[in-house]
Protein backbone atom coordinates (compact mmCIF):
# COMPACT_ATOMS: atom_id res chain seq x y z
CA UNK A 1 0.00 0.00 0.00
CA UNK A 2 1.65 3.50 -1.19
CA UNK A 3 0.61 6.69 -0.17
CA UNK A 4 1.63 10.51 -1.56
CA UNK A 5 1.44 13.15 1.41
CA UNK A 6 0.49 16.31 0.33
CA UNK A 7 0.57 19.43 2.81
CA UNK A 8 -2.54 21.87 3.08
CA UNK A 9 -3.17 24.91 4.82
CA UNK A 10 -5.84 23.95 7.45
CA UNK A 11 -8.64 27.29 7.43
CA UNK A 12 -11.37 24.60 9.82
CA UNK A 13 -9.80 21.61 11.12
CA UNK A 14 -10.93 20.77 14.73
CA UNK A 15 -9.82 17.37 15.06
CA UNK A 16 -6.91 14.86 14.48
CA UNK A 17 -7.62 12.58 11.52
CA UNK A 18 -10.79 12.55 9.04
CA UNK A 19 -10.85 9.79 6.52
CA UNK A 20 -12.72 9.99 3.61
CA UNK A 21 -13.41 9.04 -0.15
CA UNK A 22 -12.63 11.92 -2.60
CA UNK A 23 -15.48 12.91 -4.78
CA UNK A 24 -13.50 15.39 -6.95
CA UNK A 25 -15.31 18.13 -9.13
CA UNK A 26 -13.19 19.52 -12.18
CA UNK A 27 -15.03 22.64 -11.99
CA UNK A 28 -15.91 25.15 -9.22
CA UNK A 29 -18.84 24.69 -7.33
CA UNK A 30 -21.85 26.89 -6.35
CA UNK A 31 -23.81 25.98 -3.49
CA UNK A 32 -26.68 27.59 -4.48
CA UNK A 33 -27.98 26.37 -7.56
CA UNK A 34 -25.74 23.44 -7.66
CA UNK A 35 -25.95 21.23 -4.55
CA UNK A 36 -29.69 20.15 -3.59
CA UNK A 37 -28.94 20.29 0.69
CA UNK A 38 -31.57 18.25 1.05
CA UNK A 39 -30.38 15.34 -0.79
CA UNK A 40 -26.62 16.12 -0.66
CA UNK A 41 -27.01 15.68 -4.46
CA UNK A 42 -24.92 17.69 -6.92
CA UNK A 43 -27.56 18.91 -9.28
CA UNK A 44 -25.95 21.56 -12.02
CA UNK A 45 -26.29 20.05 -15.05
CA UNK A 46 -23.06 20.83 -16.53
CA UNK A 47 -21.10 19.42 -13.65
CA UNK A 48 -19.09 15.94 -14.69
CA UNK A 49 -20.02 14.45 -11.15
CA UNK A 50 -24.09 15.33 -11.77
CA UNK A 51 -26.30 12.91 -9.86
CA UNK A 52 -23.75 12.30 -6.95
CA UNK A 53 -23.96 13.09 -3.56
CA UNK A 54 -21.28 14.89 -1.53
CA UNK A 55 -22.65 13.47 1.98
CA UNK A 56 -19.83 12.15 3.72
CA UNK A 57 -17.48 12.09 1.18
CA UNK A 58 -14.00 14.60 1.33
CA UNK A 59 -15.26 17.01 -1.49
CA UNK A 60 -12.58 18.61 -3.27
CA UNK A 61 -12.74 21.29 -5.72
CA UNK A 62 -10.44 24.07 -7.83
CA UNK A 63 -12.94 26.93 -5.44
CA UNK A 64 -16.22 28.05 -4.74
CA UNK A 65 -18.34 30.57 -6.38
CA UNK A 66 -21.65 32.10 -6.70
CA UNK A 67 -24.00 33.92 -4.23
CA UNK A 68 -22.85 34.41 -1.02
CA UNK A 69 -26.09 32.78 -0.03
CA UNK A 70 -24.13 30.00 -0.52
CA UNK A 71 -22.74 30.15 3.28
CA UNK A 72 -26.71 29.34 4.20
CA UNK A 73 -26.86 26.54 1.64
CA UNK A 74 -23.41 24.84 3.90
CA UNK A 75 -25.00 25.21 6.64
CA UNK A 76 -28.31 23.60 5.65
CA UNK A 77 -26.08 20.40 4.51
CA UNK A 78 -25.50 20.00 8.13
CA UNK A 79 -28.86 20.73 9.21
CA UNK A 80 -30.04 17.81 7.16
CA UNK A 81 -27.54 15.22 7.70
CA UNK A 82 -25.95 15.63 4.24
CA UNK A 83 -22.69 17.68 4.70
CA UNK A 84 -19.50 16.20 3.20
CA UNK A 85 -16.70 15.02 5.80
CA UNK A 86 -14.73 17.80 4.69
CA UNK A 87 -13.93 19.97 1.75
CA UNK A 88 -10.32 20.78 -0.12
CA UNK A 89 -10.19 23.44 -2.29
CA UNK A 90 -7.44 25.08 -4.10
CA UNK A 91 -8.39 28.57 -2.98
CA UNK A 92 -10.50 29.60 -0.35
CA UNK A 93 -13.31 32.88 -0.63
CA UNK A 94 -15.31 34.52 2.43
CA UNK A 95 -18.55 32.83 1.12
CA UNK A 96 -17.11 28.94 1.04
CA UNK A 97 -15.37 30.12 4.72
CA UNK A 98 -18.59 31.72 6.26
CA UNK A 99 -20.48 28.72 5.30
CA UNK A 100 -18.14 26.38 6.41
CA UNK A 101 -18.10 27.99 10.17
CA UNK A 102 -21.71 27.67 10.00
CA UNK A 103 -22.18 24.46 9.07
CA UNK A 104 -19.07 22.94 11.12
CA UNK A 105 -17.50 21.80 8.15
CA UNK A 106 -13.67 20.97 8.30
CA UNK A 107 -12.08 23.29 5.50
CA UNK A 108 -8.39 22.74 4.06
CA UNK A 109 -6.81 25.07 1.56
CA UNK A 110 -4.13 23.20 -1.14
CA UNK A 111 -3.17 24.77 -3.81
CA UNK A 112 -1.98 21.19 -5.84
CA UNK A 113 -5.48 19.90 -5.32
CA UNK A 114 -5.47 18.26 -8.52
CA UNK A 115 -2.91 15.93 -7.65
CA UNK A 116 -5.57 14.71 -5.98
CA UNK A 117 -7.83 11.76 -7.49
CA UNK A 118 -11.29 11.33 -7.32
CA UNK A 119 -13.03 8.19 -5.86
CA UNK A 120 -9.61 7.20 -3.87
CA UNK A 121 -9.33 6.83 -0.19
CA UNK A 122 -7.35 9.48 1.75
CA UNK A 123 -6.58 10.43 5.37
CA UNK A 124 -6.31 13.75 6.70
CA UNK A 125 -4.21 14.40 9.80
CA UNK A 126 -3.55 17.36 11.73
CA UNK A 127 0.44 18.46 12.40
CA UNK A 128 1.79 21.52 14.14
CA UNK A 129 0.56 23.91 11.18
CA UNK A 130 -0.37 21.62 8.73
CA UNK A 131 -2.91 19.58 7.69
CA UNK A 132 -1.14 16.24 5.94
CA UNK A 133 -3.19 14.59 3.41
CA UNK A 134 -2.09 11.28 2.88
CA UNK A 135 -3.63 9.72 -0.54
CA UNK A 136 -3.73 6.27 -1.13
CA UNK A 137 -2.68 4.48 -4.07
CA UNK B 1 -4.35 36.08 12.12
CA UNK B 2 -6.82 38.47 13.42
CA UNK B 3 -5.85 40.05 16.87
CA UNK B 4 -8.87 40.55 19.44
CA UNK B 5 -9.47 43.03 21.69
CA UNK B 6 -10.37 41.11 25.41
CA UNK B 7 -14.04 42.31 25.06
CA UNK B 8 -14.08 40.30 21.42
CA UNK B 9 -11.91 37.31 22.95
CA UNK B 10 -15.18 36.93 25.45
CA UNK B 11 -17.44 37.00 22.69
CA UNK B 12 -15.63 34.44 21.21
CA UNK B 13 -15.14 32.27 24.19
CA UNK B 14 -19.08 32.08 24.65
CA UNK B 15 -19.42 34.80 26.95
CA UNK B 16 -22.57 36.82 25.27
CA UNK B 17 -24.28 33.75 24.07
CA UNK B 18 -24.21 31.03 21.50
CA UNK B 19 -25.12 33.26 18.63
CA UNK B 20 -22.31 36.00 19.38
CA UNK B 21 -19.96 33.19 19.32
CA UNK B 22 -21.00 31.72 16.22
CA UNK B 23 -21.09 35.30 14.81
CA UNK B 24 -17.56 36.26 16.25
CA UNK B 25 -16.15 32.73 15.13
CA UNK B 26 -17.18 33.39 11.24
CA UNK B 27 -16.38 37.11 11.10
CA UNK B 28 -12.52 35.82 12.52
CA UNK B 29 -12.81 33.31 10.46
CA UNK B 30 -13.46 34.89 7.03
CA UNK B 31 -10.94 37.85 8.26
CA UNK B 32 -8.19 35.39 8.94
CA UNK B 33 -8.82 34.27 4.98
CA UNK B 34 -9.13 37.93 4.08
CA UNK B 35 -5.68 38.72 5.68
CA UNK B 36 -7.26 41.03 7.90
CA UNK B 37 -5.54 41.77 11.21
CA UNK B 38 -7.89 43.04 13.61
CA UNK B 39 -11.41 43.55 13.61
CA UNK B 40 -13.34 47.26 13.22
CA UNK B 41 -16.41 48.53 15.11
CA UNK B 42 -19.32 49.41 12.78
CA UNK B 43 -22.52 51.85 12.95
CA UNK B 44 -24.72 50.03 10.88
CA UNK B 45 -25.28 46.82 9.08
CA UNK B 46 -27.40 46.56 5.85
CA UNK B 47 -28.15 42.71 5.07
CA UNK B 48 -28.80 41.68 1.51
CA UNK B 49 -30.31 38.25 0.81
CA UNK B 50 -34.15 38.23 3.33
CA UNK B 51 -35.87 37.29 -0.16
CA UNK B 52 -37.69 33.63 0.58
CA UNK B 53 -37.23 33.54 -3.60
CA UNK B 54 -33.44 34.46 -3.03
CA UNK B 55 -32.85 32.27 0.13
CA UNK B 56 -34.69 29.60 0.23
CA UNK B 57 -35.28 27.15 3.30
CA UNK B 58 -31.32 27.08 3.95
CA UNK B 59 -31.94 30.95 4.63
CA UNK B 60 -34.71 30.45 6.29
CA UNK B 61 -33.74 27.82 8.56
CA UNK B 62 -30.28 29.76 9.50
CA UNK B 63 -32.12 33.14 10.46
CA UNK B 64 -34.43 31.41 12.17
CA UNK B 65 -31.67 29.04 13.89
CA UNK B 66 -30.28 32.74 15.15
CA UNK B 67 -33.28 33.95 16.49
CA UNK B 68 -34.16 31.13 18.48
CA UNK B 69 -30.74 31.22 19.93
CA UNK B 70 -31.64 34.99 20.98
CA UNK B 71 -29.03 36.77 18.42
CA UNK B 72 -29.77 40.27 19.07
CA UNK B 73 -28.08 42.89 17.22
CA UNK B 74 -26.00 45.93 18.64
CA UNK B 75 -25.81 48.38 15.90
CA UNK B 76 -28.66 49.79 13.82
CA UNK B 77 -29.47 46.97 11.29
CA UNK B 78 -31.68 47.32 8.21
CA UNK B 79 -32.84 44.82 5.73
CA UNK B 80 -33.29 44.55 1.68
CA UNK B 81 -36.02 44.09 -0.54
CA UNK B 82 -38.83 41.17 -0.58
CA UNK B 83 -40.36 39.29 -3.21
CA UNK B 84 -43.67 41.36 -3.16
CA UNK B 85 -45.23 44.15 -1.29
CA UNK B 86 -46.49 43.34 1.86
CA UNK B 87 -49.49 45.21 1.15
CA UNK B 88 -50.55 43.42 -2.05
CA UNK B 89 -48.85 40.18 -1.74
CA UNK B 90 -51.68 39.03 -4.75
CA UNK B 91 -50.35 41.00 -7.11
CA UNK B 92 -46.68 39.23 -7.46
CA UNK B 93 -47.57 36.06 -8.23
CA UNK B 94 -46.29 33.65 -5.19
CA UNK B 95 -47.53 30.56 -3.50
CA UNK B 96 -48.97 30.69 0.00
CA UNK B 97 -46.23 28.92 1.40
CA UNK B 98 -44.05 31.28 -0.32
CA UNK B 99 -45.47 33.71 1.57
CA UNK B 100 -45.79 32.34 4.73
CA UNK B 101 -42.23 31.44 4.84
CA UNK B 102 -41.36 34.90 3.71
CA UNK B 103 -43.47 36.22 6.88
CA UNK B 104 -41.27 33.69 9.11
CA UNK B 105 -38.20 35.37 7.56
CA UNK B 106 -39.32 38.96 8.46
CA UNK B 107 -40.32 37.69 12.02
CA UNK B 108 -36.79 36.08 12.67
CA UNK B 109 -34.99 39.57 11.69
CA UNK B 110 -37.58 41.45 13.43
CA UNK B 111 -36.80 39.49 16.87
CA UNK B 112 -33.01 40.10 16.18
CA UNK B 113 -33.54 43.94 16.29
CA UNK B 114 -33.90 44.64 12.48
CA UNK B 115 -35.83 47.53 11.29
CA UNK B 116 -38.33 46.00 8.42
CA UNK B 117 -37.39 48.60 5.55
CA UNK B 118 -36.90 46.33 2.52
CA UNK B 119 -35.15 48.63 0.39
CA UNK B 120 -31.88 48.89 -1.42
CA UNK B 121 -31.71 52.82 0.02
CA UNK B 122 -30.75 52.31 3.42
CA UNK B 123 -28.90 55.49 3.34
CA UNK B 124 -32.04 57.48 3.03
CA UNK B 125 -33.03 55.70 6.96
CA UNK B 126 -29.92 56.43 8.41
CA UNK B 127 -27.82 58.90 6.88
CA UNK B 128 -23.76 57.84 6.47
CA UNK B 129 -20.66 59.59 7.93
CA UNK B 130 -17.24 60.30 6.13
CA UNK B 131 -14.97 58.17 7.45
CA UNK B 132 -17.90 55.60 9.70
CA UNK B 133 -16.97 52.19 9.32
CA UNK B 134 -20.17 50.17 7.94
CA UNK B 135 -21.06 46.26 6.63
CA UNK B 136 -23.33 46.64 4.32
CA UNK B 137 -24.29 44.35 1.63
CA UNK B 138 -26.58 45.42 -1.73
CA UNK B 139 -23.86 46.58 -3.93
CA UNK B 140 -25.97 50.30 -5.26
CA UNK B 141 -26.22 51.25 -1.72
CA UNK B 142 -22.12 49.76 -1.01
CA UNK B 143 -21.21 51.78 -3.48
CA UNK B 144 -23.59 54.61 -2.31
CA UNK B 145 -22.09 54.95 0.77
CA UNK B 146 -18.50 54.52 -0.27
CA UNK B 147 -18.90 57.63 -2.95
CA UNK B 148 -21.49 60.30 -1.76
CA UNK B 149 -20.60 59.95 2.31
CA UNK B 150 -17.37 58.63 2.32
CA UNK B 151 -18.12 55.79 4.76
CA UNK B 152 -16.35 52.74 4.48
CA UNK B 153 -17.96 49.53 3.43
CA UNK B 154 -17.11 46.02 1.77
CA UNK B 155 -19.22 44.63 -0.35
CA UNK B 156 -20.28 42.12 2.32
CA UNK B 157 -22.81 38.94 1.62
CA UNK B 158 -25.58 38.30 3.53
CA UNK B 159 -24.92 36.21 5.50
CA UNK B 160 -21.61 38.31 6.88
CA UNK B 161 -24.21 41.43 7.34
CA UNK B 162 -26.47 39.64 9.05
CA UNK B 163 -23.56 38.06 11.52
CA UNK B 164 -21.53 41.29 11.66
CA UNK B 165 -24.55 43.19 12.97
CA UNK B 166 -24.64 40.47 16.06
CA UNK B 167 -21.14 41.38 17.09
CA UNK B 168 -21.32 44.95 15.52
CA UNK B 169 -17.72 44.51 14.23
CA UNK B 170 -16.74 43.74 10.85
CA UNK B 171 -12.79 42.21 9.45
CA UNK B 172 -10.54 45.48 8.76
CA UNK B 173 -9.69 44.67 5.25
CA UNK B 174 -10.86 46.02 1.49
CA UNK B 175 -12.30 50.26 1.55
CA UNK B 176 -12.48 49.91 5.60
CA UNK B 177 -8.34 50.84 4.76
CA UNK B 178 -7.61 54.45 3.52
CA UNK B 179 -4.70 52.94 1.64
CA UNK B 180 -7.08 50.95 -0.54
CA UNK B 181 -9.13 54.44 -1.45
CA UNK B 182 -6.70 55.92 -2.95
CA UNK B 183 -7.20 56.17 -6.78
CA UNK B 184 -5.32 54.36 -8.90
CA UNK B 185 -6.74 54.57 -12.33
CA UNK B 186 -7.88 57.83 -13.56
CA UNK B 187 -10.71 58.75 -15.78
CA UNK B 188 -11.95 61.61 -17.87
CA UNK B 189 -14.70 62.68 -20.05
CA UNK B 190 -15.25 64.49 -23.59
CA UNK B 191 -18.38 65.47 -22.59
CA UNK B 192 -20.89 66.27 -19.27
CA UNK B 193 -23.75 63.41 -18.29
CA UNK B 194 -26.97 65.09 -18.14
CA UNK B 195 -29.28 62.55 -17.41
CA UNK B 196 -29.65 59.20 -15.11
CA UNK B 197 -28.96 56.69 -18.05
CA UNK B 198 -25.73 58.12 -18.96
CA UNK B 199 -24.58 58.18 -15.83
CA UNK B 200 -25.49 54.40 -15.30
CA UNK B 201 -23.84 53.43 -18.49
CA UNK B 202 -20.28 55.62 -17.31
CA UNK B 203 -20.50 53.71 -13.94
CA UNK B 204 -20.62 50.41 -16.35
CA UNK B 205 -18.29 51.16 -18.09
CA UNK B 206 -16.28 52.47 -15.36
CA UNK B 207 -16.71 49.40 -13.36
CA UNK B 208 -15.76 47.07 -16.64
CA UNK B 209 -12.39 49.23 -17.31
CA UNK B 210 -11.48 49.20 -13.15
CA UNK B 211 -10.48 45.66 -12.93
CA UNK B 212 -10.79 45.87 -8.94
CA UNK B 213 -9.19 49.54 -8.29
CA UNK B 214 -10.44 52.22 -6.65
CA UNK B 215 -11.14 54.71 -9.17
CA UNK B 216 -11.09 58.68 -9.78
CA UNK B 217 -13.69 60.39 -12.03
CA UNK B 218 -12.78 63.64 -13.44
CA UNK B 219 -15.76 66.05 -12.89
CA UNK B 220 -17.19 70.09 -12.18
CA UNK B 221 -20.56 69.93 -12.95
CA UNK B 222 -23.29 69.91 -10.56
CA UNK B 223 -24.54 66.03 -10.00
CA UNK B 224 -28.26 65.58 -9.06
CA UNK B 225 -29.17 62.70 -6.24
CA UNK B 226 -30.43 60.45 -9.02
CA UNK B 227 -27.54 60.19 -11.47
CA UNK B 228 -25.20 59.11 -8.35
CA UNK B 229 -27.59 56.65 -7.99
CA UNK B 230 -27.52 55.50 -11.47
CA UNK B 231 -23.77 55.45 -11.22
CA UNK B 232 -23.31 53.79 -7.72
CA UNK B 233 -26.11 50.68 -8.66
CA UNK B 234 -24.18 50.32 -12.52
CA UNK B 235 -20.88 50.53 -11.24
CA UNK B 236 -21.92 46.92 -9.37
CA UNK B 237 -22.72 45.15 -11.98
CA UNK B 238 -19.15 45.21 -13.29
CA UNK B 239 -16.82 45.76 -10.69
CA UNK B 240 -16.46 44.31 -7.11
CA UNK B 241 -14.53 47.46 -5.71
CA UNK B 242 -17.70 49.95 -5.35
CA UNK B 243 -15.39 53.33 -4.88
CA UNK B 244 -15.13 55.72 -7.51
CA UNK B 245 -14.07 59.23 -6.29
CA UNK B 246 -16.04 61.72 -8.25
CA UNK B 247 -14.93 65.18 -8.60
CA UNK B 248 -16.95 68.12 -7.57
CA UNK B 249 -19.58 64.59 -5.41
CA UNK B 250 -17.30 62.68 -3.08
CA UNK B 251 -16.09 64.15 -0.14
CA UNK B 252 -12.49 62.34 -0.31
CA UNK B 253 -10.67 64.00 -3.62
CA UNK B 254 -8.33 64.83 -1.19
CA UNK B 255 -7.27 60.81 -1.31
CA UNK B 256 -6.48 61.39 -4.74
CA UNK B 257 -2.41 61.83 -5.55
CA UNK B 258 -0.98 61.61 -9.01
CA UNK B 259 1.84 59.65 -8.21
CA UNK B 260 -0.42 56.43 -7.60
CA UNK B 261 -2.22 56.57 -10.81
CA UNK B 262 -1.14 53.80 -13.16
CA UNK B 263 -3.69 54.26 -16.18
CA UNK B 264 -5.57 57.26 -17.43
CA UNK B 265 -8.70 56.45 -19.56
CA UNK B 266 -10.66 58.98 -21.39
CA UNK B 267 -14.21 57.89 -22.58
CA UNK B 268 -16.45 59.26 -25.19
CA UNK B 269 -19.64 59.09 -26.29
CA UNK B 270 -19.10 56.15 -28.28
CA UNK B 271 -17.82 54.18 -25.58
CA UNK B 272 -21.94 55.30 -23.82
CA UNK B 273 -22.97 54.05 -27.33
CA UNK B 274 -21.24 50.72 -27.14
CA UNK B 275 -22.66 50.37 -23.84
CA UNK B 276 -25.89 51.09 -24.46
CA UNK B 277 -26.00 48.77 -27.40
CA UNK B 278 -24.67 45.88 -24.56
CA UNK B 279 -27.48 46.74 -22.40
CA UNK B 280 -31.01 47.18 -24.87
CA UNK B 281 -32.96 45.43 -27.01
CA UNK B 282 -33.20 48.36 -29.67
CA UNK B 283 -35.76 46.04 -31.72
CA UNK B 284 -38.80 46.12 -29.48
CA UNK B 285 -40.93 48.46 -28.22
CA UNK B 286 -42.15 48.69 -24.26
CA UNK B 287 -44.96 47.34 -22.78
CA UNK B 288 -44.17 48.64 -19.40
CA UNK B 289 -42.04 51.36 -18.09
CA UNK B 290 -40.11 51.27 -14.89
CA UNK B 291 -38.43 53.31 -12.53
CA UNK B 292 -36.99 52.75 -9.32
CA UNK B 293 -34.02 50.71 -9.14
CA UNK B 294 -32.21 51.74 -6.66
CA UNK B 295 -35.22 52.21 -5.09
CA UNK B 296 -36.69 56.09 -5.76
CA UNK B 297 -36.32 59.10 -3.40
CA UNK B 298 -38.49 61.86 -2.18
CA UNK B 299 -36.83 64.12 -5.32
CA UNK B 300 -36.98 61.65 -7.70
CA UNK B 301 -40.52 61.16 -6.91
CA UNK B 302 -41.16 64.80 -7.22
CA UNK B 303 -39.54 65.09 -10.81
CA UNK B 304 -41.60 62.08 -11.63
CA UNK B 305 -44.83 64.28 -10.72
CA UNK B 306 -43.59 67.32 -12.28
CA UNK B 307 -42.29 65.35 -15.85
CA UNK B 308 -44.44 62.64 -16.95
CA UNK B 309 -47.98 63.64 -18.40
CA UNK B 310 -49.62 60.49 -18.75
CA UNK B 311 -48.27 57.73 -21.25
CA UNK B 312 -50.08 54.93 -23.49
CA UNK B 313 -48.55 51.94 -21.26
CA UNK B 314 -48.71 51.49 -17.76
CA UNK B 315 -45.74 52.95 -15.71
CA UNK B 316 -44.67 51.39 -12.55
CA UNK B 317 -42.04 52.62 -9.84
CA UNK B 318 -40.63 51.25 -6.98
CA UNK B 319 -39.85 52.69 -3.82
CA UNK B 320 -39.53 51.95 0.42
CA UNK B 321 -42.06 52.10 2.85
CA UNK B 322 -40.13 54.65 4.78
CA UNK B 323 -40.07 57.10 1.25
CA UNK B 324 -43.37 56.12 0.50
CA UNK B 325 -44.83 56.97 3.78
CA UNK B 326 -43.58 60.97 3.33
CA UNK B 327 -44.78 61.02 -0.46
CA UNK B 328 -48.48 60.32 1.27
CA UNK B 329 -47.71 63.33 3.38
CA UNK B 330 -46.32 65.31 0.56
CA UNK B 331 -49.65 64.19 -1.50
CA UNK B 332 -46.81 63.04 -4.32
CA UNK B 333 -48.23 59.42 -4.13
CA UNK B 334 -51.56 60.76 -5.21
CA UNK B 335 -50.62 62.93 -7.51
CA UNK B 336 -48.51 59.99 -9.21
CA UNK B 337 -51.40 57.61 -9.16
CA UNK B 338 -53.13 60.44 -11.02
CA UNK B 339 -51.20 60.02 -13.86
CA UNK B 340 -52.00 56.53 -14.08
CA UNK B 341 -48.63 55.37 -11.90
CA UNK B 342 -48.64 52.52 -10.10
CA UNK B 343 -45.95 52.61 -6.74
CA UNK B 344 -45.26 49.38 -5.62
CA UNK B 345 -42.83 48.97 -2.52
CA UNK B 346 -40.94 46.63 -0.46
CA UNK B 347 -39.65 45.19 -3.60
CA UNK B 348 -38.97 45.80 -7.26
CA UNK B 349 -39.02 44.11 -10.97
CA UNK B 350 -35.93 42.32 -10.42
CA UNK B 351 -36.44 40.43 -7.02
CA UNK B 352 -40.38 39.76 -8.06
CA UNK B 353 -42.12 37.80 -10.63
CA UNK B 354 -43.87 41.16 -11.41
CA UNK B 355 -42.70 40.88 -14.92
CA UNK B 356 -43.67 37.70 -17.29
CA UNK B 357 -40.16 36.61 -19.66
CA UNK B 358 -40.48 38.04 -23.19
CA UNK B 359 -41.92 41.37 -21.74
CA UNK B 360 -40.25 44.56 -23.41
CA UNK B 361 -39.69 46.93 -20.27
CA UNK B 362 -38.57 50.35 -20.47
CA UNK B 363 -36.49 51.81 -17.87
CA UNK B 364 -33.78 54.76 -16.82
CA UNK B 365 -31.97 52.06 -14.75
CA UNK B 366 -28.82 50.57 -15.61
CA UNK B 367 -28.26 47.82 -13.14
CA UNK B 368 -32.00 47.44 -13.61
CA UNK B 369 -31.40 46.24 -17.71
CA UNK B 370 -28.91 44.39 -16.87
CA UNK B 371 -30.01 41.99 -14.15
CA UNK B 372 -33.86 42.50 -15.43
CA UNK B 373 -32.33 40.15 -18.86
CA UNK B 374 -30.42 37.73 -16.79
CA UNK B 375 -32.79 37.09 -14.04
CA UNK B 376 -36.45 37.72 -15.58
CA UNK B 377 -35.74 37.28 -19.00
CA UNK B 378 -37.52 40.35 -20.16
CA UNK B 379 -36.22 42.78 -22.95
CA UNK B 380 -35.13 46.45 -22.24
CA UNK B 381 -35.00 49.45 -23.21
CA UNK B 382 -33.00 52.61 -21.57
CA UNK B 383 -34.40 56.03 -21.58
CA UNK B 384 -34.21 58.49 -18.93
CA UNK B 385 -37.59 60.32 -17.01
CA UNK B 386 -38.05 63.44 -19.02
CA UNK B 387 -38.37 61.08 -22.38
CA UNK B 388 -41.60 59.14 -20.94
CA UNK B 389 -44.81 60.65 -21.69
CA UNK B 390 -43.37 64.17 -21.23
Amino acid sequence: MKYKILHARPILFNREVIEGTVLKSPTPISPLGDIDPKTGEIIDPRSAIKGQKITEKILVAPYFRGSTVGSYVLFALTKYGTAPKAIIVGRIDPMLVAGCVLGNIPLLELRTYEEIPSNVLVILKKTNNEVEVHVKY
Amino acid sequence: MVFLSKKEERILEGEEGEAARLAMRTIVKVGEALGADRLVEIKHAHVSGVSYLNIGDPGLEFIEHLANLDARIRVFGTINPLSFDLDSPHEFNITVEEYEKQLRIINALKKMGFKPTFTCTPYYIRKPSLGEHLAWGESSAVAYANIVYGARTNKEGGPIALLSAIIGRIYYSGLHLTENRIPRIYFKTTFNISNTVEAGLLGYIIGKLSKGRTAYLENNIQWKESWVKAYAAAIGTTSDNPLTIIGNVSPETNLFNKEYIEEEITITREDLEEAYNDLVDSDSREQVVFFGCPHLGLEELRELVRTTKGYDKPIIVSTSRYIYAKAVEENLVKKLEEKGIKIIKDTCPIVSRLFKPNTTVKTNSTKASFYLKRLRKVKTILSDYGETGG
